[in-house]
């Protein structure tokens, strides 16, 4: 459905996007990079605001640039966080669905199926200049949802969410997919789209570093050694019981925190399962726990420098 | 979704209590000059008063100034609030939208200096306003001329990120200077055609033709089948200008470039 062929596009003399080559078929798939990666740039490409410098994009089989076949088809949730304030939600979804070619007939239908999609009934017909940051994202998601495209092309829609915000828009993402629509949702948080989705699109400074099953991509990264943020009660006590565990190769405390170490591991995943474990057993609190590899750019180092 | 529909929704962003506040402002400066004049009056006739203010207040400044607010936002003012992304993703005809903005814009600030005209008419005249002939030709020229600078700056609009400032130069300085240039240079003034299609002169002395002429020009050398036709082309040309750049160029907002 969506297709990019050698697609490069140049912004003066720095470049957004280089020499991407990916299809993108039904369900699920997540575009992922970090700020700066192109990613916006490879949905602006998709949604027919860009023209690819060099290379091809098509979407169901055409060229998108201001192309009207293509986008009746798309609903797209952009990343800008800009509405017509002066509207409330209800006259914004409408207005958007209504541009989108849906019967005059149908729009208000329409438009307060989707408002209530988002869990935004309630609050649709006051103004959007009052809404929280929440509150326009999910108002931004309906407006993209409202004329049931088959294509759904979101660009950090769970931004600005609360963690209920967050499930719910998850829940959402993956029920639409489920009904056999094409949904590319960009991210730069890992886990966030893991929650969704296997399939990904992994863009760094644009050019495409990986894609396909992000189960592959962990395990790459897993066989290098995991470091792992602990700040807890007894630090001192109790990191030396980690040290027993085949797979923890080493413990390093902080300086300037007593309660602090890291744990460098080879199996992440078995090593948070026994830490939770053994915190449990021997009753302690924990302050802080997270591991600064668990993120994008930690994935890009490992995929660039192998 | 059509051109009535996309021109409906124009009109009502152009007519938020906040801007509406702006045209009034900008609007009754005619009407303020009118005032003044009528407080301090010494012996002129109303075809004089009217002869100068309509020019200078109702035309010069009302008139150009709401369409460079308006009809210069079309694309860029978009642009600026991030919002015409949620345009160009809608299969809808860019051409219409710009037309729909164009329209609107017209509609809105000719009504607006329509009215100005009026009010300033009514005040310098009195009951005697029915009798005179200059408020009738001016309320035919004023959507010509709304019409004309609207075309010109939605077309910067769709080109330029800052059409105001083009708009500003063009109007404030160029056309305020033409005139006294040599040649043929006051055939690119908007504002000489219209004053030819709409002649503003007041009944003056031997003494005061010449500073009158200094600063308004002498309009009389633009035949009115000529401006009128000029006026068209300049329409039609800014407006065809823009619905191309409109159709063909990219526009996405800066903070989105990456």
């Amino acid at each position: 459905m969506i297709e990019l062929v050698g697609a490069s596009r140049w912004y003066g003399q720095v470049i957004g996007l280089n020499d991407v080559t990916c299809t993108i078929g039904p369900g699920i798939t997540a575009l992922l990079g970090e700020n700066g990666a192109g990613k916006s740039t490879m949905i602006k490409m998709i949604t027919g605001q860009l023209r690819p410098t060099t290379g091809e994009v098509r979407v169901f089989g055409h060229v998108p640039f201001a192309n009207r076949t293509v986008l009746k088809e798309i609903g797209y949730c952009p990343e800008t966080d800009s509405y017509y304030d002066q509207m409330t939600g209800r006259q914004f979804v409408q207005l958007m669905a209504r541009m989108s070619g849906l019967h005059s007939k149908a729009v208000r239908d329409a438009a307060n199926s989707a408002i209530e999609n988002v869990g935004m009934a309630e609050r649709a017909d006051t103004l959007i200049a009052g809404y929280s940051k929440g509150m326009r994202q999910r108002i931004k998601i309906a407006q993209a949802l409202a004329h049931d495209p088959k294509m759904l092309i979101m660009d950090e829609p769970l931004n600005g969410l609360d963690p209920i915000g967050r499930r719910e828009m998850k829940e959402l993402l993956v029920r639409l997919a489920g009904e056999g629509k094409t949904v590319l949702i960009s991210s730069h948080i890992l886990h966030e789209v893991e929650q969704m989705t296997h399939s990904i699109l992994l863009l760094h400074r644009g050019r495409l570093l990986a894609r396909g099953d992000i189960r592959e991509i962990r395990s790459l990264i897993d066989r290098h050694p995991h470091r792992v943020r602990v700040a807890m009660d007894g630090a001192r006590q109790f990191a030396p019981r980690l040290l027993e565990l085949p797979y923890v190769l080493s413990i390093q405390f902080d300086r300037n925190d007593p309660q602090m170490f890291e744990v460098q591991t080879t199996e992440p995943d078995r090593f948070y399962s026994k830490f939770a474990e053994i915190v449990l057993q021997d009753g302690r609190r924990v302050e802080e726990f997270y591991s600064p590899d668990n993120n994008l750019e930690a994935v890009f180092k490992y995929l660039v420098t192998g | 979704m059509t051109l009535i529909e996309l021109f409906t929704w124009q009109v009502w962003d152009i007519t938020r209590p906040r801007k509406i506040a702006a045209m009034a402002a900008i609007g009754f400066v005619g009407p303020l000059f009118a005032i003044i004049w009528r407080l301090a009056e010494r012996g002129h006739s109303p075809d004089f008063a009217y002869g100068i203010i309509a020019p200078v207040a109702v035309y010069g400044f009302s008139l150009v100034l709401l369409t460079i607010i308006f009809a210069s936002a079309a694309v860029s003012g978009e642009m600026g609030a991030g919002t015409i992304t949620y345009i160009l993703t809608r299969p809808v005809s860019r051409v219409k939208v710009l037309l729909a903005k164009w329209l609107a814009a017209t509609a809105v600030v000719s009504l607006t200096v329509i009215l100005s005209c009026a009010i300033t008419a009514t005040v310098l005249y009195g009951p005697s306003l029915v009798g005179s002939s200059a408020l009738p030709q001016d309320l035919a020229v004023i959507p010509v001329g709304v019409a004309v600078y609207s075309a010109m700056f939605v077309a910067l609009s769709a080109l330029s990120n800052k059409p105001w400032l083009i708009a500003i130069i063009y109007v404030f300085l160029f056309e305020s200077w033409v005139s006294l240039l040599p040649g043929d240079f006051r055939n690119l003034s908007v504002m000489a055609h219209l004053r030819a299609l709409s002649r503003h002169d007041p009944p003056l002395e031997p003494g005061q033709a010449g500073a009158f002429e200094l600063i308004f020009g002498t309009p009389e050398q633009i035949a009115v089948v000529t401006a009128a036709s000029t006026l068209i082309l300049m329409t039609v040309i800014s407006l065809t200008v823009a619905c191309l750049l409109f159709t063909f160029r990219e526009y996405v907002p800066k903070e989105e470039t990456t």
